[in-house]
């Protein structure tokens, strides 16, 4: 077998085996991770959340960690404001806002307890929108009702209105306009979204984040403890990156003692 | 979990096993099927998504008088002459939507992206926040790596040139780049991991727990 489809077959099942026998390894929080669990944590009951999404389909393959996030949010009995701001966002803020039958579970009334805006175009004109005037933004929500006869939208007039904002994306420059129109212009917001992209305003605008990464989600899960499959994922990957690793190491020496030609032979190096 | 649902996500299954067949396979026929699938699929969701988001944003609202909507929409449209031989039509949904973007990010681009970043890395320093070290370094990181990007030969000879008096503060500059690249590389290592563990978990887990459900 080449080394290459050696490694592979063995990634694969160091992935299983987290799977079939949960290894339950040390989870270590980091700080941004810890401070978007403590911003929510703080809030008084009855606060209202704005739940800034980019998202163009429903996010299947992350659902135990939004089951986990928005769980922590309706035990601290606090409402929803879903605000889609990619086209497909309904669909996702739909599908996140009742996977696991969280509505029936906590006994979520749409319209008091989370309501799901329509998709906004525009990206960050949307984001400004939405944000300094929100009534003249949006007349209806997704399912046609005039934001008048919604209770939870009840004196909600912008953004000043709100106790916290989160901001999700998958592009990471979507975090910058995030930041700009709702961090700067009103207050700190959480994000849910690489930090390569806000890390300049970490501390200023930026107060918690959850890392596009499977580890900062698999962090959230754990901190809430509702253990989903981000942990089991989180696993499987760590198993993966020591092997990695263990072979990079393996690989500089078989190179060092033996060179190029024995690389070759191994399989560990091919010319391109 | 109807029985629907759990015969489309066999189907799922399969797909995602062709795809991965990719890596031992090479290109063959059951990869360039679960290609074709997937792009289709993404289309159809894209158009789907599409069509709910025009009902909800614009037609829905517009059924119910707020009959201003239809301006925007019609300049939305324009954006379809670039098809049709009256092609400058286009251009004006461009130039609003470029004009608004610019304008709605103009001011606050140079408050979050300049003078909030200088005013924090030395605010940090001060306070010594998150800790001493770690500020100190972020401080003197910024400083080197601006210098790697000085080009002008009279004020870069100090930093740029072998016997430059300056020279290890650029080098020291270029270890920051450097580690910051690493960081990415890497991330995206870790996002490949991750798509091993979606395959298992995610295909593979969810479908035999479905199965454990229904029998």
């Amino acid at each position: 077998m080449e080394m290459r489809k050696f490694f592979y077959a063995v990634m694969f099942l160091l992935a299983i085996i987290p799977v079939i026998s949960p290894l339950a390894l040390p989870v270590h929080i980091s700080p941004q991770t810890e401070g978007f669990y403590d911003e929510i944590d703080k809030l008084p009951p009855g606060s209202t959340v704005v739940f800034g999404q980019t998202l163009v389909e429903p996010p299947v393959a992350a659902r135990t960690f939004y089951y986990a996030l928005l769980s922590f949010i309706y035990q601290k009995d606090l409402n929803v404001i879903f605000v889609p701001l990619g086209v497909g966002g309904e669909l996702a803020a739909e599908y996140s806002s009742t996977y696991g039958g969280i509505v029936e579970e906590y006994g979520l009334k749409y319209g008091e307890d989370y309501v799901i805006m329509p998709f906004l175009a525009g990206e960050e004109t949307a984001m400004a929108a939405a944000a300094t005037n929100f009534r003249e933004a949006y007349s209806l929500d997704v399912r046609g009702t005039p934001i008048d006869q919604i209770p939870l939208l009840d004196g909600i007039k912008d953004f000043n209105d709100i106790d916290l904002a989160i901001a999700q994306y998958g592009i990471f420059t979507f975090g910058e306009m995030f930041v700009r129109q709702w961090g700067v212009k009103y207050k700190p917001i959480l994000i849910i979204g690489q930090f390569y992209g806000i890390a300049p305003y970490w501390g200023t605008y930026v107060i918690g984040n959850i890392d596009g990464t499977l580890k900062a989600m698999a962090e959230m899960e754990y901190l809430v403890d509702i253990p989903g499959e981000e942990l089991t994922r989180l696993d499987s990957q760590n198993l993966q990156g020591a092997f990695t690793i263990i072979m990079i190491f393996v690989s500089i020496i078989v190179w060092a003692v033996g060179g190029r030609k024995m690389a070759e032979r191994l399989g560990i190096y091919e010319r391109f | 979990m109807t029985p629907v649902e759990i015969l489309l996500m066999c189907v799922g299954a399969f797909l995602a096993t062709c795809y991965v067949l990719f890596l031992w396979l090479g290109e063959n026929y059951f990869y360039y099927i679960a290609e074709s699938f997937y792009i289709g699929g993404i289309v159809a969701l894209g158009l789907f998504s599409l069509y709910k988001s025009l009902q909800s944003a614009a037609f829905t609202p517009i059924g119910l008088g707020r009959v201003s909507l239809i301006i925007p929409l019609i300049i939305g449209l324009l954006s379809f002459t670039r098809l049709t031989k009256w092609r400058w039509l286009a251009r004006f949904p461009v130039a609003i939507v470029s004009g608004l973007g610019v304008g709605v990010m103009f001011g606050l681009i140079i408050r979050s992206q300049i003078i909030n970043v200088i005013t924090s890395t030395v605010d940090e320093v001060i306070t010594g926040k998150p800790d001493r070290f770690s500020a100190i370094y972020m401080f003197v990181g910024i400083i080197a790596v601006l210098t790697y990007f000085l080009y002008s030969a009279r004020i870069s000879k100090f930093f740029h040139t072998p016997t430059g008096s300056m020279r290890y503060l650029m080098k020291f500059g270029r270890y920051c780049l450097m580690a910051s690249f690493g960081y990415l590389a890497g991330f995206i290592a870790m996002l490949s991991f991750g798509n091993v563990s979606n395959y298992i978990v995610v295909v593979w887990k969810r479908l035999i727990e479905a199965l454990i459900g229904l029998a």
